[in-house]
């Protein structure tokens, strides 16, 4: 009888913002949060957010030395019944954690395309490596040796999966004016003509013609990656988290080792590790120190002055970073 | 014998209530004091700043804090295992409800936790006279600066007229913050906080029963 007359009231923009809050925290976690509600008719649309902690030790104290924010707007929206304050829509855990996880490769893949960009000499000087997939190496080794691949002929030994790889890899090297294709016949294009001019020897030919590559190619970073791999990737942990800080952020072995192990999550790669820093430095790309008696790691200052300066390129993940 | 007479003797001033605490400067140089709580940073993982609490807390009750009953029966965890009982999750942190409670209670011995809302600086002052540290959980970045974000949890161990001090995972050690700003950062999560209580009986033996 009582139940009869119990009506239900508005919920408020503040009683909505508290209904998202304890979803977000009771179900996803800590850190995301809520946005301000919009109301759609009966609905309260309360936008969830993300503003991504990076902490920034300073290696001589040990001491946390400043904290920043990366902001992912808008990563999932909590609706809720404005009238009886229930929820009726709402994103999946996952669906969080996805867009967290896909934001954090947008900034190390947009920065990795303006270190690539700016960086394309210093990388294309590295050790090619043997033990990788590489048949951009392969096919500009070949033209620059053999002068013609007949697909016909030279790819009738290769299985169709790989043939296919390789067959991405000459469509890349065209786009970008490496090589040319007519019919089954694959020929240096204009611009590895006018390299293989310049260069002294093969090595430095293939050289130049990488480093052409990573220059106007950064956009096909899975590409670049393919090429350059663990390289790219540990580089890119001290450049991005310098970019992070606002300048060049000096990293303990340690924190590096731990990020990189995130990546690749193999032994093997571990007992790499020290060799792939030594390479880096060795191209001018990374540059060792000694802070507090210990060895830390961190951007050549000139090379990532050059990179902030690729506004474009950077120009997706210029707003993140808060504080 | 005599050396465990020596030892219980030692024991009992060792364990009196000032040495949970220790004298600390404040920023206008006023001589303050704070629970004896350690500091665990997580410069390297940025989503785990209350298993970082709980760690914290957790060595102070076992290795610290003035009685040997609950000192005994605190278990030594690990992060990883803290991380486990909490459900913590890569890049989205910890949830935190009735059920993180459930989990912290049935899973840690010698201490009761419990999570409210609209919890009072008295309250949390009133814990750290009798030597026990809470947690709060507030905005960080509002705090910081003026945005808000991700919720953060911190311990206090010590309050003053002006500051409260935390151990903060993110931000360091003794962090002292003033009343005016740490309030709002604090209102946007509610005015939460996860407060302990020493509890001698083994939950686990009860539940036994």
């Amino acid at each position: 009888m009582i139940q009869n007359q119990l009506v239900d009231l508005p919920v408020d923009e503040r009683s909505a913002e508290k209904i998202a809050y304890n979803w977000i925290r009771s179900t996803i976690g800590n850190i995301p949060h809520v946005g301000t509600p919009v109301k759609e008719g009966d609905i309260w649309i309360v936008p969830v957010h993300v503003n991504y902690p990076r902490i920034f030790k300073d290696l001589t104290t040990e001491r946390p030395q400043k904290l920043r924010f990366m902001s992912f707007k808008n990563i999932g929206e909590v609706k809720i019944n404005a009238i009886k304050g229930l929820i009726v829509d709402k994103p999946t855990f996952y669906h969080v954690q996805h867009k967290i996880s896909e934001n954090l490769t947008l900034v190390q893949k947009t920065v990795q395309k303006a270190l690539v960009k700016v960086g394309a000499n210093y990388f294309a000087e590295l050790p090619f490596p043997s033990h990788m997939h590489t048949p951009l190496l392969d096919v500009l080794s070949w033209l620059l040796v053999n002068d013609r691949i007949d697909i016909l002929v030279d790819f009738e030994q290769i299985n169709e999966e790989e043939r296919k790889k390789y067959q991405q890899n000459i469509d890349l090297l065209t786009k970008y004016g490496l090589v040319e294709i007519e019919g089954n016949i694959i020929t240096p294009g204009n611009y590895l003509i006018e390299i293989e001019s310049r260069g002294k020897n093969y090595h430095e030919r293939l050289s130049k013609a990488l480093s052409f590559f990573f220059e106007r190619g950064y956009e096909e970073i899975d590409s670049i990656y393919q090429v350059v791999g663990p390289y790219l990737t540990l580089s890119s942990i001290c450049y991005e988290r310098s970019f992070e800080y606002g300048s060049v952020f000096p990293q303990e072995y340690s924190e590096i080792e731990s990020v990189f192990m995130e990546t690749y999550r193999t032994e093997i790669k571990r007992i790499k590790l020290p060799r792939y820093l030594v390479q880096l430095e060795a191209v001018n790309i990374l540059e060792s120190k000694t802070i507090g008696g210990k060895i830390s790691w961190s951007a050549n200052e000139n090379l990532f002055n050059k990179m902030c300066s690729e506004t474009d390129i950077l120009e997706p993940i210029a707003g993140l970073i808060e504080g | 014998m005599y050396g465990d007479l020596q030892f219980a003797k030692i024991g009992i001033s060792i364990y009196r209530g000032e040495s949970m605490k220790r004298k600390i400067l404040d920023p206008m140089n006023n001589q303050i004091e704070v629970l004896k709580v350690p500091w665990y940073p997580q410069q390297d993982i940025e989503w785990t700043c209350l298993v970082n609490s709980i760690k914290m807390c957790l060595e102070y009750m076992k290795n610290t804090y003035d009685n040997r009953i609950i000192r005994n029966i605190v278990p030594n965890m690990s992060i990883d295992e803290i991380m486990k009982i909490t459900n913590t999750r890569r890049f989205t942190g910890t949830v935190v409800d009735s059920h993180l409670i459930k989990n912290l209670n049935s899973k840690i011995e010698g201490i009761i936790f419990s999570l409210e809302e609209e919890v009072n600086m008295n309250k949390l002052s009133a814990k750290i006279e009798k030597g026990i540290p809470s947690i709060v959980l507030y905005n960080c970045q509002f705090l910081k600066y003026g945005i808000r974000g991700a919720g953060h949890a911190g311990v206090i161990i010590g309050i003053t007229e002006n500051d409260i001090i935390i151990n903060n995972p993110w931000l360091g050690s003794e962090y002292f913050i003033s009343h005016e700003v740490f309030a709002p950062a604090w209102e946007l999560e509610y005015n939460q906080a996860i407060l302990l209580d020493p509890n001698p009986q083994s939950k686990l033996g009860r539940e036994e029963k």
